[in-house]
Parts: structure tokens; C-alpha cells; sequence
């Protein structure tokens, strides 16, 4: 027997899908460029919160870690480019994107608590975004030449 | 709270806001801070087209946009480059609050129209040295 899922709640479960595989890029390029830990730290914090929340709200809670390809987010598995400044750029590429599908569903959400949550959401994306291309232009900065 | 009201809320939010960096851009020196002094003239600028939109979007909705008041309170004494810049944060982190309570309490182009007003403004709050928040606009989190 199949139940169809309230719309909300299946865009609570996409957002999980999409925040998880976010937080699967991080956590692996931080494992490669350990240097960048300062730069990724609260992207890590903030998705990591972004993550608990959600799976408080889809049902059969956190997926396991990104293993297919959500709406919004990357082919899977995540390959962590080998330059530090790369690997900035990447992510940063991840973040526009799982910015602009957290607005799509911020947009499409019926109740309004759930889409201030979802716009907040697609806003602290942006905000990483923004931080990750200012990190890796930085010609001076140590994090963005190291691996 | 209907949509409309949102909007009024946001459009005095917008008042404040045009007010706060007019006074803010005015008490900064363009020659010994010329980064701020761009950043507060960017953030004016653009607050002031959010709010011509806002009363668009009222006048279309057939109601009479709130008038702004004749003067508001500084978020600190806004008198060294450090407090202008505090000032703007704390005024910047007050709009993105404003835009996250627009967006849930309308649809549509308005909701459209609040979300990117809400990302826009947590990056702006970058700018004046603020730090990444996991919810930006949503203070109870």
C-alpha cells in the first residue's frame, strides 16, 4: 500500500535529500584540505543543523549519506577536486545550487512556517556561497592554496 | 497576519531602513573609509528600489502604502567607523528578519519577492562583518 505524502512533507524529505548530500561534499573535501577547516567549519554547522531539523519533519528521518542524486544537488559520489582553490570553487557552485532549489521549494511550500524555514535555509546557502567565492579568488589566502 | 499587512510591515521596515543608512552613509568619510562608505552608499541604494517596489506591490493590491516616519532610532550611536558598521549590521539582520516573516505570510510573487529579498540580505550582511547564521532571519532558531 502506498501513501501518497502531504506535499510539505515531501519537500521536507527533498530538502533532507539535497541538505545531506551538501553536508557529504563538505565534510569530503575537508577531509582532503584539512586547511580549509576554518572556511568550512560553519557550512558544516550550519547543514548539520539544517539536516537535524529537516529529518525532525520527513518521515523515517536522516537518509544515509548521499548515495543518489537529489534534485538541486550533484551526481553522486562526491569527487573532491585535488587544488584547494578548486575545491573552494566547487563547493561554492554546490552552495548557488542548493541555494536556488531551497528557494524553488521555499516557493512552492504550503504552509508559511515551513516556507520562512525553507527561505532561511536557501539564504544561509547563499551566505556560503558568497564566502566560498570570496575564498577562493583570494590569490593571498593560505586556506585556498592548500590541500 | 494577511499579505497585506506583511507588506505594509516590510514597506516601514524598508522606512527605517532607508533612514538608518542615510544617516549612517552621511557620518561616514568617503576619503578615510572608502570601502565602507561604498558599502553603506550600495545597501541605501538598494533598500530604496526594495522599497518603491514595496509600494508598487501595495498600490496594486489597491491600498495606500505606510508613510515613513519623520525620524527613527540608530541602532547604537553610530559615531566611529566601527559602530557604523555595527549599526548596519544590526539594521541588515533586522530586514532579513522582516523579509522571513514576509515570506511565510504570503504566496506568489509576493513569496518570490521576499525570498530573494531574504538571501540578498543575509549576504549584504556579510559585507558589514557579520557571520554565516544556519537561519538567517529566523531568530527563535
Amino acid at each position: 500500500m502506498s501513501a501518497e505524502l502531504d506535499p510539505d512533507v515531501a519537500l521536507a524529505v527533498e530538502a533532507l535529500e539535497a541538505e545531506q548530500a551538501v553536508l557529504t561534499a563538505i565534510e569530503a573535501t575537508l577531509e582532503r584540505h584539512r586547511r580549509l577547516r576554518k572556511t568550512l567549519s560553519p557550512m558544516l554547522v550550519a547543514h548539520r543543523a539544517h539536516v537535524s531539523l529537516l529529518a525532525q519533519a520527513a518521515p523515517g528521518g536522516s537518509p544515509s549519506p548521499a548515495t543518489s542524486s537529489p534534485s538541486g544537488a550533484f551526481p553522486a559520489p562526491f569527487r573532491v577536486r585535488s587544488g584547494g582553490r578548486d575545491a573552494l570553487r566547487r563547493l561554492s557552485e554546490i552552495e548557488l545550487g542548493s541555494s536556488t532549489s531551497a528557494k524553488r521549494r521555499s516557493f512552492a511550500a504550503e504552509s508559511g512556517a515551513f516556507a520562512r524555514l525553507l527561505g532561511s535555509m536557501a539564504a544561509a546557502s547563499a551566505q556560503h556561497w558568497a564566502l566560498l567565492v570570496q575564498a577562493s579568488s583570494s590569490s593571498g589566502s593560505q586556506e585556498g592554496r592548500g590541500s | 497576519m494577511t499579505p497585506l499587512e506583511a507588506l505594509q510591515i516590510t514597506l516601514a521596515g524598508e522606512h527605517a531602513a532607508l533612514y538608518v543608512y542615510g544617516v549612517l552613509g552621511g557620518r561616514v568619510s568617503v576619503s578615510a573609509e572608502p570601502e565602507l562608505a561604498k558599502k553603506l552608499t550600495g545597501a541605501y541604494t538598494t533598500h530604496r528600489g526594495l522599497r518603491d517596489q514595496l509600494m508598487s506591490m501595495i498600490r496594486l493590491a489597491n491600498a495606500d502604502p505606510v508613510v515613513a516616519e519623520v525620524s527613527y532610532e540608530l541602532p547604537n550611536p553610530a559615531l566611529l567607523p566601527p559602530q557604523l558598521e555595527q549599526a548596519a549590521l544590526l539594521l541588515e539582520e533586522r530586514c532579513t528578519a522582516v523579509y522571513a516573516d514576509l515570506v511565510a505570510s504570503t504566496s506568489g510573487a509576493h513569496r518570490q519577492w521576499a525570498i530573494n529579498a531574504l538571501s540578498d540580505s543575509a549576504v549584504r550582511q556579510l559585507g558589514f562583518d557579520g557571520q554565516p547564521d544556519p537561519f538567517p532571519g529566523v531568530a527563535e532558531l
